[in-house]
């Protein structure tokens, strides 16, 4: 058998060699590494869905804690708007405080039913109760008065605010304002 | 010193040509080496990033149940629920300003002897209106000024000229603006 030149087995070499070196570049580097990447962009993806997640549990345990530490609030959220339709509570508090800074109040206009409300523009059902206030009394109780009723814990906004005097140095206040019904 | 090849020229030739061989079957030992070394890199990565990728998954999964669970649901309804309440508080106590400041700000405001018999509020254009009776012409203007210098609660007053007709028991009426930082709570 005639032994083959070391020139030929040199091309031949080169040859193998070149074929692997493309094979193995041009195929098996680029099937794994597409293989790889791929894995690395489905896992980038998941990443953010758990992260995702795990902000949405964390927002959920953090709520929960929200809820039990309000629920030993003395004002519940719940309370913030009465569903007592007669709006005894209101009233009442009012008259406390005409009682306490020495006015004499007049509460006019409250009429209605809750079906009949006028919604109050909130995301829960509120309904508008419309009423009028009378006062009479010294100038600066009547002040007081009105301050106090701008912070009440219940929500009764005062507008169309119009003084006037009255006899023995008193002055007559009348204003217009809201109680808000739960409905 | 000299080195003389006594060998044919073909046969150096050869020669030659093995020890280029010899580099070479070196040289692509060495590639076939570092080749099966990538190969083997790349595959012990693609299982490790398959591992990983999987674990993630079930990570996902878990939390997945976890968070659709019907507890979690129910906190989100009251959550809701508070927040909607408390925003619609917060916004009716905002919709109205403080009208007692108002008051309290002009109250220093008119000098001794002057009778301020109305003072209204006109809450849509934020504009008070007064009228009154003022013994002399000269305290009526000394109630203009005093508003008129006190432009961080008040400003634009319109003030009827008739108001200083009458030297003396002056009836008289003008408005005058709010400054909406006096509003403002």
């Amino acid at each position: 058998m005639k032994k083959t030149p070391a020139k030929n087995k040199i091309i031949l070499l080169l040859l193998v060699w070149l074929i692997l070196s493309v094979a193995m570049f041009m195929y098996f580097f680029k099937l794994l590494d597409g293989q790889n990447r791929a894995t690395l962009d489905s896992m980038a993806q998941e990443r953010k869905d758990l992260a995702a997640l795990q902000a949405q549990d964390a927002s959920f345990k953090q709520a929960q804690a929200d809820l039990q530490e309000l629920a030993g609030k003395p004002l519940q959220p719940e309370n913030f708007f009465t569903k007592d339709i007669s709006l005894v509570n209101e009233i009442q508090t009012l008259e406390n405080l005409a009682v306490k800074y020495n006015v004499k109040m007049q509460i006019s206009g409250v009429a209605g039913t809750i079906a009949s409300l006028s919604n109050a523009g909130t995301v829960t059902p509120i309904g508008a109760v419309p009423y009028g206030i009378n006062l009479t009394g010294d100038f600066f109780q009547v002040v007081n008065f009105i301050e106090s009723l701008e912070h009440l814990s219940f929500i009764t906004n005062p507008t169309n605010i119009s003084i006037g005097a009255a006899e023995g140095g008193n002055v007559v206040a009348s204003m217009t304002a809201n109680f808000y019904l739960r409905k | 010193m000299k080195t003389i090849n006594l060998l044919p020229k073909t046969r150096q030739q050869e020669l030659r040509y093995e020890i280029i061989l010899y580099s070479l079957w070196v040289v692509v030992s060495l590639s076939l080496v570092s080749f099966v070394l990538v190969f083997l890199v790349q595959f012990a990565t693609k299982f490790y990033l398959q591992y990983q990728d999987n674990t993630i998954k079930q990570q996902v999964a878990q939390l997945q149940s976890q968070v659709n669970k019907q507890q979690n649901t129910e906190i989100k309804a009251k959550i809701e629920a508070v927040n909607n309440l408390v925003s619609d508080y917060l916004n009716l106590a905002k919709s109205s300003p403080h009208w007692s400041k108002v008051i309290k700000a002009f109250a220093p405001l008119p000098p001794p002897g002057i009778k301020i018999s109305r003072f209204s509020i006109d809450p849509g254009q934020k504009m008070v209106a007064i009228s009154g009776l003022s013994p002399t012409r000269e305290l009526v203007i000394l109630l203009y000024n005093n508003i008129l210098q006190d432009t961080d609660d008040f400003y634009g007053i319109d003030y009827p000229l008739e108001n200083v007709v009458n030297p003396v028991n002056v009836s008289f009426h003008f408005t005058f603006k709010i400054q909406d930082k006096l509003l403002q709570q």
